[in-house]
């Protein structure tokens, strides 16, 4: 359980202390450049890159195909 | 003015319904959207290793109302030379046709495509929230691939948090080039295992590939080499399709891969938004390079008297904690994230990777990108093994599970092509270095570099449009 206390500590954090923003505030966070990730295809590719050079992988998403390469 | 303000409200709603969900605002435009491609083509190239040409796309057609289907076809096109394992010495190695001057990294020529295609499907289930299903499947030479993914994001309190969970499993199928998979610590130039027997010092050594260096019936001479049965060196002329160069079937192991991610992404203010996600992965089956192997060395002077396979355990969990931020500045936008990753193999890492979108106007922009990465050791990483000591029950000299350090830094530059397309350039570069020099280096070990760096740049075009 111990594996799952900072998690949830972080997200407590997260969560509180945020400010209410109306719909009608939310045109920069609608922005292609405030997307969590706005470039798919260089995140892809990096992460390709990183995959086949290191031991830890992963921590954005799930899925993307497997490789020989590591 | 009514008018134009309900217009505004609407485009701003819609723009909120969509941040959180990350689905672009025009995708619940009433008209039907026009394919969308992103696509790019990579250069990789380390010094004196591996070169790599990639082209992939994300072509995705929105079918209303949220629901898009998108597909990824990749290419890769991959050769050159890449460890063996086998630490440098102070003498001539040679791996097959592949031949390793004094003080030099061992390496292994090879030459290989890959081609993956990937499927996903995102649909809105209410007006809170929806799915992505998916599926991918990736050929290689010597590696197949199959898996599937779904996920679900729920927008609660008032669309400011949304909860993401997802799973993903693949079935790996591993073919080494040559038609054999290799007995783990296995001693190569004999055909038993090296805790049975110690190899005569040589003053030259000499690999016997890996793959033909535990053919069951394979030809050992009187001195006990392995002169026969398999591949001759490089993995290029590994057989193809499904038999070897000896006419018999090309040995196979598979590997299990599941993993599952939760995530929460809330909205901080007007403009930072923040994610933090938890994942855990098991895999199983065959986790071992075929293609590695350790140097087994003298225990006093410290030269290489043989090889020996690598071998890894045959299950992995792996767990991280990802969190990122991304903050609107008046112009410009930062994505700021911090990986903390641990397995049971005994590696823990940090990443900490920052991009700043520089906004120059017109849709031009910048973006310089810096990432710092480092790891710890796998319990069972060893840069040799002691040649007559016991063998521990799993060992590789694998350098990606050594313990490094590794340094990125990149620049993009993108420019508006036409009225919905950009045009990019990209270049990065990547730097990897470790323990040269560890403390329990033995005699002439010293003198060596016993942890190979790695220097590789990247070269990327990218093009993205309508149709």
């Amino acid at each position: 359980m111990r594996i799952l206390t900072v998690p949830a500590i972080l997200a407590a954090l997260l969560v509180s202390g945020c400010a209410e923003v109306k719909p009608w505030d939310r045109d920069l966070l609608a922005e292609k450049k405030m997307q969590l990730v706005p470039a798919p295809v260089d995140n892809g590719l990096d992460e390709h890159i990183f995959y086949s050079k290191e031991a830890a992988s992963g921590g954005q998403g799930v899925g993307g195909g497997g490789c020989g390469c590591n | 003015m009514q008018l134009e303000s309900r217009a505004y409200l609407r485009t701003a709603l819609a723009a909120a319904s969509c941040g959180l969900l990350g689905i672009a605002p025009h995708a619940m435009a009433d008209a039907p959207e026009p394919l969308q491609v992103d696509s790019a083509l990579l250069y990789y190239k380390e010094q004196d290793r591996v070169n790599v040409v990639e082209a992939t796309a994300n072509i995705k057609q929105p079918l209303g109302e949220g629901e898009a289907v998108t597909v990824t076809p990749t290419v890769d096109s991959i050769t050159g030379a890449s460890p063996t394992g086998a630490t440098s010495t102070d003498k001539a190695q040679s791996f097959g046709t592949d031949t390793t001057p004094a003080g030099k990294l061992p390496l292994k020529h090879f030459m290989d495509h890959r081609y993956a295609i990937g499927l996903s499907w995102e649909q809105p289930l209410d007006r809170l929230s929806k799915s992505v299903l998916g599926a991918d499947a990736s050929v290689e030479r010597d590696y197949n691939s199959i898996g599937v993914n779904g996920s679900l994001a729920q927008d609660f309190n008032n669309r400011l948090t949304t909860l993401s969970v997802g799973l993903a499993g693949s079935l790996d199928t591993i073919q080494p080039s040559g038609g054999i998979v290799p007995q783990g610590l296995t001693q190569l130039g004999t055909s038993s295992s090296a805790a049975a027997s110690t190899p005569t010092p040589s003053s030259s050594p000499v690999f016997e590939d890996s793959l033909t260096a535990v053919i069951p019936h394979a030809i050992t001479t009187a001195s006990g080499l392995v002169i026969g049965g398999g591949s001759s060196g490089s993995t290029t002329s590994g057989g193809s399709g499904t038999t070897g160069d000896i006419g018999t079937p090309r040995q196979s192991r598979s590997k299990q891969v599941i993993d599952g991610m939760v995530g929460l992404t809330q909205v901080i203010n007007r403009r930072t938004l923040m994610q933090l996600n938890y994942s855990l992965g098991i895999s199983s089956g065959y986790l071992t390079d075929p293609y590695k192997v350790l140097s087994l060395v003298d225990g006093t002077t410290g030269d290489t008297v043989g090889y020996i396979t690598e071998l890894r355990p045959d299950t992995r969990l792996r767990q991280s904690v990802y969190w990122q931020t991304v903050l609107h500045l008046p112009e410009d936008v930062i994505h700021l994230s911090y990986r903390y990753f641990w397995d049971d193999w005994g590696t823990r890492s940090h990443t900490v990777d920052l991009h700043y979108h520089f906004d120059l106007g017109h849709d031009f922009y910048l973006e310089p990108q810096a990432r710092y990465y480092t790891q710890s050791a796998a319990d069972f990483y060893h840069h040799s093994l002691v040649s007559g000591a016991p063998l521990p029950s799993y060992a590789s000299a694998d350098y990606r599970l050594a313990e490094m350090s590794s340094y990125t830094y990149g620049l993009k530059l993108a420019m508006p092509l036409g009225k919905d397309g950009e045009i990019s350039a990209r270049a990065t570069y990547m730097q990897q270095t470790g323990n040269s020099h560890p403390a329990d280096a033995i005699g002439v070990q010293r003198t060596q570099d016993l942890y190979p760096g790695l220097k590789a740049t990247t070269v990327q075009l990218g093009l993205s449009f309508k149709l």
